[in-house]
């Protein structure tokens, strides 16, 4: 069954069809493999044992017990784990954050890999994990920010500072005529992909083969040949399906790392998956927040400062400290502006990217408290957001690289309704005597680009070949890429061979910070445009081409033939150029990043505006989202299908955000209270309200060649904030405390 | 797998001294010990099998991830198929039946138009989550007669990419669309099994499970094994000797009387469902918020409550209804109470050798109601922070009886006899009804929901519950927002 290369209709461009996912006729089958899926001869079985203890040392293992069970090959512990080449805790990097790979008896949180077993069974190796049965030193944890000091962390994010801003912030709340001086809580998050981090790992002699989730192969490749003393090229990495990653899969993970040793130690492949459970520590997480938001406005409602002072939690041993201050920095134009941050250290993993890291947790606090400002001033929430719009990026002044949130907040609200909503809260009921309220929220998400190659390549059958070590978690990277390089290669797709999801392929930079399709595909454009060029110079130099001497700039591409522009009745076939001149093939490559020229005089953010419905129970606190309209601006649409999908999926997010998602610590042991996907809430599909995406006409002529910015993280912003604001307009009641729980809505 | 300890022993063998089961997976027989380890059907298809399509997602029957369709032959010799928790059921449970998983569906070089219309409106994103959903949908489109709403349909199955919507998009289609042709060798495959009542290590009839029982004391009855599951597959627990329940019929009976419906203890969710739609219809509407579809395919009423869970969606209803439980043992049988059944948290009164044998639960008198209550942080799938039952009896407009009973605000689910003696006796205002609550409940804060919530709440469904009477409106048009 060739499903791979189901006919796609194409009419012109393959850049705007619609395309439905190429390879989803394997994901329907089941035919797609995930890592956990593979299963190489002689394989054998590793499951972790986790500390249940946040904070201590492990004081006794008992690993004879262990090792005395049937089927029960090895256990690995700090005593005999492979040396490696450095310790997990060096920063090597930006990107290197702290492991917990057995390097010692110290427990530094809940869930903490503390022993491995191999065994030829997975079930041999489980009850192994059992009879470890660990003892601990424990000491005291902290896990709330009432419990410990606060201090100004030396830089938030990837290092950004912890300070910025301009204008005098005091002034301008003291001459304000209205205020709000609010404090929004968000809660720590887990990524809970609905595919649990796996790995099967093999050596062969110094080489390592991984089957493993990864949304950064080149990255995980640097990290791990660090680890093991081995060249980055020495690692292959397969990964050509994420069961999501939503960040948690963008770097290695300890229990990753943990599997590669196993196998070392054991000198055999060892698959080693995660139970969901196990997930609540080690991977990374949501940081929790407290935001302080101080706001003022004149008596026209035009804002004169903005204090957004966020305290945030990293783990005791690393630093990343959520940065929340972003949207702030680019939403709306105000004279004085200051963002500033407090850390503290909590006896948990080190929080991680998780979708949309900053904006998410920042985008509902500043929606929030705009929403309550236009309220102080009497003022339509869509009307005040208006009067403050940025014609500039606030923080630095510079003109944006497009920005149609205009158009977002006009189609938006048209289809939404908006007009209709009156001024004040607790105004409209539904037959059923539910309150009803509408509220409106800002979404952005930059525009980023990272590091991208590309290799390119055109037979002499007239067929092309692209490959780019991209990752496809699910957003479509093997589709629309694919679009990207067909059209670079001016092909039908099915002339295309497109490979992708192997680490032996061109390096495509993280897919994460929404950037993957932007920056692999700048690199396949350009990669497949040296192509182009390549062929057309062994033409134009062959005396016997219709196209000899026809000069570089005066040939086209078009359904795989060169023609001279000036006259396209000349031109020959891909085919007939490469086999008059007795070629295989011509390659090009290409390079995909960011033009710096562009980042130092421009901003680039991709925009939208979400409107919410809620429904609110007045007797029992009950809270339901009936209906959701997003429009969003992001540059050009490589596949409007798939960007649609990025938009409901990430408004469902926002939902899960506003309503749902909350990890829950226990303050006097540290460990999760809810760490399941019984008890942590994501949406199931009777919580999901009518939902809808509008795709906004955006075009930008600097973010890149392609004119595309990202859309994977920018629903969940503005969608919380909407649905809070609604919330608000329906009871009269402002929550503060994310996740808005019944309990939080007692009237 | 997951059962941790090699001598666990899944099934009491009582009389018979086979111990082989027989099933047919895609279309092929299969045969297994079923004196064997404890093995759930994930790792069977995933581990022994290498049928992969299957994911696990958590092991405890939240994510849908591993959900395969089980066919049964019915009277006609057709496969009637339900979608199930492949992660939750123990293969031994399989005997005499089909399993159907995602890799069988598409035939060379076409797709199943389940699978067909997944990928037409883009329902699959990362592709992990699709394989459940996928089987979901197929049983769904198997079983054109007794379809639920699609939304509880697709309870059971989590997905983090797509915001449901396609996925929802693609089971429109699918409702539309006749139901599919199966090959015909499944239901020839099934038909050519031993049969399983002959060949099955688990009791033959209930005479059998009293001696078994007997005997055995310390054994654990496994019926839907939806809890049993969860401990084996999450904590690793040896759940110590079992007993299947799998071929006895008699406990899956459900009979309406005329003054009564008798449920067995054994009786799926879904079986008894259609009863109580028709008899109880705020019954059914709690009983289609209780797990999801794939849950509620294998639960049963009678492990709900023998498990005596402090919340236990069913037991506020039965105390309501009045209905009487029958117990049974080598020593006889006994009727007590649906109230008196619970003797404190995950506690019963059963005694040893003694397990629940029926559930009797008087139909309404035409001066009656039914009324039900669910609050919960998420719509379906999660456990109440608070539910409330309700009988009332009117003499045309007076209420001049009231059963009240609550989930989630005590040990276990208790009758509210304050709340009664305030519904009938007219003290309505929120002052009175709050003193009744306190009077009735000291509740507990967790992270459900805090004691003041609960109390708020409780209050909150008396008021709902009285501006009901007034207007007339069922419960559910107040629910289904």
């Amino acid at each position: 069954m060739n499903i791979m290369n189901t006919a796609h209709v194409r009419h012109g461009s393959n850049i705007g069809q619609n395309l439905t996912r190429r390879e989803g006729a394997l994901k329907v089958t089941g035919a797609a493999r995930y890592a956990a899926d593979h299963h190489p001869a002689g394989m054998l079985y590793a499951v972790l044992a986790v500390s249940a203890v946040a904070r201590g040392r492990v004081t006794a293992l008992d690993v004879a017990a262990a090792k005395a069970h049937p089927g029960v090959v090895d256990v690995m512990t700090p005593q005999n784990a492979p040396k490696l080449a450095h310790h997990p805790d060096e920063k090597t990097n930006p990107f290197a954050f702290r492991l917990d790979i057995l390097q010692d008896a110290q427990v530094r949180y809940a869930n903490q890999p503390i022993a491995v077993v191999i065994g030829e069974s997975l079930e041999a190796a489980t009850e192994g994990a059992v009879l470890l049965a660990p003892a601990y030193q424990a000491e005291d944890v902290v896990v709330r920010f009432e419990d410990g000091e606060h201090f100004v962390p030396a830089a938030v994010g990837v290092g950004a500072p912890a300070e910025e801003g301009h204008g005098d912030v005091e002034a301008g709340l003291r001459n304000a005529a209205q205020r709000v001086d609010v404090t929004y809580d968000t809660p720590a998050h887990y990524h809970n992909a609905l595919e649990p981090h796996a790995i099967v790992a093999e050596w062969q002699g110094e080489r390592l083969i991984i089957d493993t989730p990864s949304q950064g192969m080149a990255i995980a490749q640097g990290r791990l040949a660090g680890l093991f003393g081995i060249a980055p090229e020495d690692i292959y990495i397969r990964s050509p399906y994420l069961g999501g990653g939503f960040g948690g899969k963008g770097l290695i993970a300890g229990p990753q790392v943990l599997g590669i040793m196993a196998a070392k130690l054991v000198g055999k492949p060892v698959k080693l998956v995660m139970r969901r459970e196990q997930l609540y520590g080690p991977i990374g997480h949501r940081g929790v927040t407290r935001q302080h938001m101080r706001l003022g406005a004149d008596t026209e409602g035009g804002l004169t400062a903005i204090d957004h002072h966020i305290l945030t939690a990293t783990s005791r041993f690393d630093d990343f400290f959520e940065p929340s201050a972003g949207v702030t920095h680019t939403l709306y134009a105000t004279p004085a502006l200051l963002t500033r941050y407090e850390g503290m250290r909590f006896d948990t993993g080190t929080p991680l990217f998780v979708r949309a890291p900053g904006e998410a947790s920042g985008s509902v606090a500043l929606e929030g408290a705009i929403d309550e400002l236009a309220e102080a001033c009497g003022m339509d929430p869509l009307a005040f957001r208006l009067k403050n719009y940025a014609e500039t990026e606030p923080l630095t002044g510079k003109p944006f690289t497009s920005k149609a949130l205009r158009a977002c907040y006009a189609q938006g609200a048209a289809r939404f309704g908006w007009a209709k909503r009156p001024l004040a809260a607790r105004m409209m009921t539904d037959a059923q005597g539910l309150l009803t309220g509408w509220g409106v929220g800002t979404a952005t998400f930059p525009a980023h680009m990272f590091q991208a190659s590309a290799r390119a390549e055109i037979r002499s059958d007239g067929s092309g070949v692209v490959e780019i070590g991209a990752h496809d978690m699910g957003q479509g990277a093997w589709t629309a890429l694919a679009q990207i390089a067909a059209d670079g290669l001016s092909l039908d797709m099915d002339k295309l061979t497109f490979r992708i999801g192997t680490s032996d392929l061109p390096d495509a930079g993280i897919a994460g910070g929404s950037a993957h399709t932007a920056t692999a595909g700048s690199a396949i454009h350009n990669a497949t445009g040296a192509a182009i060029a390549a062929l057309a110079d062994i033409a134009m130099r062959d005396e016997t081409s219709p196209l000899f001497g026809a000069g570089n700039a005066g040939v086209v591409s078009r359904d795989g033939h060169l023609y001279r522009r000036d006259d396209e009745s000349r031109g020959e076939s891909y085919a007939t150029i490469l086999s008059r001149a007795g070629l295989d093939s011509v390659e090009g490559r290409g390079e995909g990043a960011a033009d710096q020229a562009v980042t130092e005089n421009y901003a680039g953010h991709a925009h939208g505006a979400v409107f919410a419905e809620v429904k609110v129970d007045p007797e029992l606190g009950q809270v339901r989202v009936t209906r959701l309209v997003g429009a969003f601006a992001a540059g050009r649409v490589i596949n409007p299908r798939m960007v649609e999908s990025q938009y409901l999926g990430g408004m469902i997010w926002g939902v899960s955000f506003a309503l749902h998602e909350e990890a829950i610590m226990d303050r006097r042991t540290g460990r999760p209270v809810n760490g399941n996907l019984a008890d942590y809430h994501v949406p199931v599909n009777a919580d999901i309200p009518s939902v809808e995406a509008i795709l906004i006409d955006e075009q930008d002529s600097l973010i890149n060649a392609l004119g595309i910015k990202g859309v994977g993280e920018i629903g969940i912003t503005g969608t919380a904030g909407a649905i809070v604001n609604a919330i608000w307009h329906a009871t009269g009641i402002r929550v503060r405390s994310m996740p808005v729980t019944l309990d939080k809505l007692l009237f | 797998m997951r059962a941790l300890n090699m001598h666990i022993r899944a099934v009491l063998l009582t009389e018979s001294d086979m111990n082989e089961i027989h099933f047919s997976l895609n279309g092929a027989m299969r045969q297994v010990s079923s004196l064997g380890p404890v093995v759930t059907l994930l790792d069977h298809l995933r581990l022994a099998e290498r049928l992969t399509a299957t994911k696990e997602g958590c092991a405890e029957g939240d994510c849908g991830a591993c959900t395969v369709a089980i066919g049964q032959l019915d009277e006609d010799g057709q496969i009637a198929f339900r979608a199930v928790n492949s992660c939750l059921m123990l293969t031994h449970e399989l005997d005499g039946k089909l399993v159907v998983t995602t890799e069988a569906l598409a035939k060379a070089p076409s797709l199943h138009q389940v699978q067909e219309l997944m990928v037409e409106r883009h329902a699959s994103q990362c592709g992990f989550c699709t394989p459940g959903f996928v089987m979901s949908l197929f049983a769904y489109e198997q079983s054109p007669a007794t379809r639920p709403a699609l939304h509880e349909m697709l309870a059971g199955n989590l997905c983090r990419c797509t915001g449901y919507r396609p996925i929802i998009d693609a089971a429109h289609d699918i409702a539309a669309r006749p139901q599919s042709l199966l090959p015909a060798h499944w239901a020839a495959s099934v038909a050519a099994l031993p049969d399983a009542c002959i060949n099955a290590a688990a009791p033959a009839d209930l005479d059998e499970l009293d001696r078994a029982l007997h005997n055995t004391p310390s054994a654990k009855l496994l019926a839907g094994g939806t809890d049993l599951g969860v401990a084996i597959a999450k904590y690793g627990a040896d759940p110590g000797p079992l007993i299947s329940l799998r071929n006895l019929a008699a406990l899956r009976e459900v009979k309406l009387s005329e003054d009564a419906l008798m449920i067995g203890a054994a009786a799926s969710y879904s079986t008894l469902l259609p009863f109580l739609e028709r008899l109880f219809p705020a019954f059914a509407a709690m009983v289609r918020r209780i797990g999801s579809l794939q849950i509620r395919n294998v639960a049963s009423m009678g492990g709900n409550l023998c498990n005596a869970s402090p919340i236990g969606d069913s037991a506020p209803c039965l105390i309501a209804l009045d209905a009487i439980l029958t117990l049974r043992s080598i020593h006889g049988v006994r009727e007590v109470q649906a109230g008196d059944f619970f003797a404190g948290y995950r506690k019963t009164i059963l005694r040893e050798g003694e397990y629940l044998w029926r559930i009797r639960i008087p139909l309404l008198a035409p001066a009656q109601s039914f009324h039900t209550y669910k609050l919960a942080k998420r719509y379906e799938q999660d456990i109440s922070t608070v539910s409330a039952a309700f009988r009332l009896t009117r003499d045309n407009d007076r209420l001049i009886d009231v059963r009240a009973a609550f989930g989630g605000m005590a040990a276990t689910p208790v009758r509210a006899r304050a709340i009664e003696a305030a519904l009938v006796g007219g003290r309505h205002e929120p002052a009175a009804l709050l003193s009744a609550i306190d009077e009735d409940f000291t509740p507990l804060s967790d992270f459900r929901g805090s004691a003041d919530y609960r109390r708020q709440a409780s209050c909150g469904i008396l008021q709902k519950l009285l501006a009901q009477q007034e207007q007339s409106l069922s419960v559910e048009d107040v629910w289904q927002l």
